[in-house]
């Protein structure tokens, strides 16, 4: 603890001036040079004035072994993805956060509160935190320095910055030596990996990441993992993994009542038999997950969007019309561009396809070229265009198209 | 040197366009209508972050 800061904070909010806490105790100058922490105090000295304060100096010992408990309490039930643990245990923090900056923890306790903005998705007050230990950086240890960087990509991710999160989580990996225990820190290169539809690594890291959960007994996150690479072993065509990993996660995620997560599954499941081409088996996953879904949030419009273009390659015009429609509502009112577009791009493709190829030229192509994410839906593009204007014999317009894919 | 490679490959393109096929130029909308069947556009849904 810093006693000095502790004990002029206390003396201050009491009213006290400096010469009635010091009366008897020791000099004012000597007081004050505690109180600046240029002086260091006896033991005796600092028990005698806290004592004036109505203070018990082991009481504040304790509290600072509390502080330290309550910490280490919080990164494990983060690292567990407890939920409503890591309530429990912010709040009891919180209810002792003014003894905080007095304690050695203060610069810990300042970024557990920023990783767990960032685990709650208050996006904002993240960023707001991350302002303020930004400005402390230079005070910080070698660990304290490693944790904020660790989940400024974190926080990078949530805000969609891939790239840049990729790239800091590569150099702190290098700077490890590539080693490491944290299960956590793997989830996370994995999981940005997949973001960046780099499947190789992204089963590379999960398959660490699992084995060290696996260890610890880490449910959630083993459920985690599994989908990450579930979803990763179908963006490399390796189909039977991947279903072993979707059929393993369905038996578990009832067994563990992760009802959030059903429907992930169950759209993720879709998906893969969407590309393994089982169409009437991939209709049955997203219509099982979109019957989950009791919000129509964003992973709602996803699934929707999919069950819509499932029905558009079917065939079905009249039910996939349906779909978009509903897609293009509903993006608009969770303002979720990208959605919005191609669900514009459908309907027009269904009324006429002439005026939707120029939308996608116009509209769809310069907005993914754009965002830069998601390659194969730009290849699709470009092919779908590049087929059309040989169809017309624009061969100019057609090779445009094909440059692009190469 | 890269763009010429770039050039010569996009002059290989049209030849191959214009001379091993047989273009129909049709503007109906049977015609243009290109079948979506191999589409991508549907995305996985990724774990939380945490």
């Amino acid at each position: 603890m810093e006693y000095g800061a502790l004990i002029k904070f206390y003396r201050t909010q009491r009213g006290i001036t400096q010469a009635e806490l010091s009366k008897g105790i020791c000099s004012v100058p000597h007081l004050s040079k505690i109180e600046n922490n240029s002086k260091e105090a006896n033991e005796g000295t600092i028990s005698l004035l806290l004592k004036r304060l109505n203070i018990g100096l082991e009481e504040m010992e304790e509290q600072e072994e509390e502080i330290k408990s309550l910490l280490k309490g919080l990164d494990e039930k983060i690292n567990f993805y407890l939920r409503n643990e890591i309530e429990e245990y912010y709040q009891k923090l919180m209810e002792i956060e003014h003894l905080i900056p007095f304690s050695k923890y203060i610069y810990i306790y300042e970024l557990y509160k920023f990783r767990y903005l960032i685990f709650k998705g208050q996006v904002d007050e993240a960023d707001g935190q991350r302002a303020l230990l930004y400005k402390q950086k230079k005070n910080f240890s070698q660990h304290e320095d490693h944790l904020f960087r660790y989940y400024n990509a974190i926080f990078l991710m949530w805000k969609g910055q891939y790239q840049n999160a990729d790239e800091i989580l590569d150099a702190l990996h290098t700077e490890n030596n590539k080693e490491t225990t944290s299960g956590e820190f793997l989830y996370h290169r994995s999981l940005v990996k997949s973001s960046l539809e780099l499947s190789g690594h992204a089963i590379h890291f999960g398959k660490m990441a699992l084995q060290i959960f696996m260890n610890q007994h880490n449910f959630i996150r083993i459920l985690h993992t599994l989908m990450l690479l579930g979803i990763n072993y179908t963006h490399s065509n390796i189909y039977e993994e991947a279903q072993e990993c979707f059929q393993h996660l369905i038996r578990n995620a009832e067994l563990l009542r992760k009802d959030k997560l059903l429907p992930q599954i169950y759209h993720n499941m879709g998906h893969l038999q969407f590309k393994m081409k089982n169409a009437k088996e991939a209709l049955f996953y997203y219509e099982k997950s979109l019957a989950l879904q009791p919000n129509k949030n964003q992973h709602y419009l996803v699934t929707l969007y999919a069950i819509g273009e499932l029905h558009h390659s079917l065939k079905s015009f009249e039910k996939a019309k349906l779909c978009f429609q509903e897609v293009n509502l509903l993006s608009k009112e969770l303002s979720v561009k990208k959605y919005r577009i191609l669900a514009d791009y459908y309907l027009l493709h269904l009324a006429s396809p002439v005026k939707a190829f120029k939308y996608l030229e116009a509209k769809v192509i310069p907005y993914l070229e754009e965002e830069n994410e998601h390659s194969e839906d730009l290849t699709h593009f470009y092919k779908m265009l590049a087929d059309y204007y040989t169809q017309k014999g624009l061969v100019i317009d057609a090779v445009k198209y094909l440059n692009k894919i190469i | 040197m890269k763009k010429f490679v770039v050039l010569l490959f996009s002059i290989s393109l049209v030849a191959l366009f214009t001379t091993a096929k047989d273009v129909k130029v049709s503007t109906s909308n049977s015609d243009v209508a290109i079948s979506t069947e191999d589409n991508v556009l549907n995305h996985p849904i990724q774990p939380p972050i945490g």
